[in-house]
């Protein structure tokens, strides 16, 4: 049987584990394998009593290969008629649509050998740990880093995962706990420079979050005298 | 049968012809973009409409807001599922530009857009033409800012935003097809919204 990744499919929840105070990982148990490489997105579909149905894009935590459980992180968006049902209402064995995956952009796979540099701010770090994960299994030997712009310690998503992995480094950018080790303050010109320094070759650059931060962050990198043809972004608003 | 997501009643109860499926009106206006986005100077911005066209012709800056300015007041769907209500485009018609390239060859089938930074698009001739197509240089009134496609952006408002290319700078009209950056990244390669052509079958 040949199922497109366009074609809806009937998933069930199979555990929802909240990262942050506005952030949930869902995982979803599907009918069939699944296969995506790191970066690549789903779409979930949510149907209501009247027939409405309404659909949203959102990234893979974690690259799959022939598992049939599928883990979407995704951050409640104020007001948002998706997130907020995800968020408050959605529980563990209720039902819901997926279909995916798609992208072929903001992607990495492990066949890639150049250096990778990923900037991300907020819940833009999704994509990332889906991209670290990848490597880290695939023991991968390019160099990797993470650069990841966060409110406070209790925003910070994969923590559990992102705080003993050395390849992440965490900038909090409202207030840090006391004994906090990590970086502190909005990403600048300077964190990145020094960042940029420590890799052996010229890295290729992912970067993703809010628009105004990936503004800032390309600004930065292109004052830098970086090729912008070695940055990919991708943006959610 | 598709299973009731118990409690869940969206926000829109009745239908709204204005929206093709699976969109959701908003009426902020999202950025979404590849990369970085370019610094165009108008000294050194430049459209050029070549390829099959009997006469290929490059326009500065001031050259091209000589020519007639037309207005489009249309609604805009982006794949990423928004859409935004009635905004008033204004810019040249790219039937006006064919024109005035002398109009296109019998081999003419598609034309791709090129822009600064890189980005391509592909379309059949029929979308931008007949006044459904243009290069535009504001959008309610203000002149489009960097991030939203300016100095000057493709306008195709029929399909999904990604076919109105930000930061034009050259339309060559082909004979054969060649899909661009999102239509070789998984995209769908015409992009009708109210066919919800969002992405391909290969991935």
């Amino acid at each position: 049987m040949n199922i497109s990744n366009n074609d809806w499919v009937d998933a069930t929840v199979d555990s929802i584990v909240t990262e942050t105070p506005t952030v949930k990982t869902f995982t979803f148990k599907l009918p069939r394998s699944m296969h995506n490489i790191a970066g690549q997105h789903y779409e979930l579909r949510l149907t209501a009593a009247n027939g409405y149905q309404a659909a949203r894009p959102y990234s893979a935590s974690t690259a799959t290969t022939g598992s049939d459980l599928l883990e979407l992180t995704i951050q409640h968006v104020p007001g948002g008629e998706v997130t907020s049902y995800l968020h408050s209402q959605l529980k563990v064995g209720d039902p819901i649509q997926v279909r995916g995956p798609f992208g072929k952009f903001f992607v990495w796979e492990p066949v890639m050998n150049e250096s990778i540099f990923l900037i991300a701010g907020g819940a833009g770090v999704v994509p990332m740990h889906s991209i670290i994960t990848s490597h880290r299994d695939s023991g991968s030997t390019a160099e990797i880093k993470l650069l990841y712009s966060a409110r406070t310690f209790d925003d910070i998503i994969y923590k559990d995962d992102f705080l003993t992995t050395s390849a992440v480094e965490i900038t909090l950018t409202k207030d840090q706990p006391t004994d906090w080790h990590g970086r502190s303050g909005r990403i600048n010109q300077a964190a990145i420079k020094e960042i940029l320094d420590g890799f052996s070759q010229t890295p290729s650059i992912y970067i993703c979050g809010m628009s105004p931060f990936v503004n800032a962050v390309t600004d930065g990198l292109l004052a830098l005298g970086i090729d912008p043809a070695t940055i990919k972004t991708e943006r959610f608003n | 049968m598709t299973q009731i997501n118990e409690g869940f009643t969206g926000k829109s109860a009745a239908s709204d012809d204005r929206l093709p499926p699976g969109q959701t009106q908003v009426t902020q206006w999202p950025v979404l973009s590849y990369g970085p986005t370019p610094d165009i100077d108008k000294a050194d911005w430049s459209l050029t409409i070549d390829g099959e066209v009997n006469s290929p012709i490059t326009l500065d800056w001031e050259a091209f807001n000589k020519l007639p300015q037309s207005t489009l007041t249309t609604d805009i769907h982006c794949v990423t599922r928004w859409s935004r209500f009635g905004m008033e485009w204004e810019g040249v018609l790219i039937d006006d530009l064919i024109a005035l390239a002398g109009g296109l060859t019998t081999n003419a089938k598609f034309a791709i857009a090129h822009s600064y930074g890189g980005y391509t698009t592909n379309l059949p001739i029929w979308d931008v033409q007949g006044g459904r197509g243009m290069i535009a240089t504001k959008a309610d009134g203000e002149p489009l800012t960097p991030e939203h496609g300016g100095l000057a952006r493709s306008f195709v408002p029929h399909l999904y935003l990604w076919k109105s290319a930000k930061w034009i700078t050259r339309l060559t009209f082909t004979a054969s097809d060649d899909p661009g950056f999102w239509e070789v990244n998984g995209y769908n390669n015409y992009g009708d919204p109210w066919k919800e052509e969002r992405y391909s079958d290969e991935y």
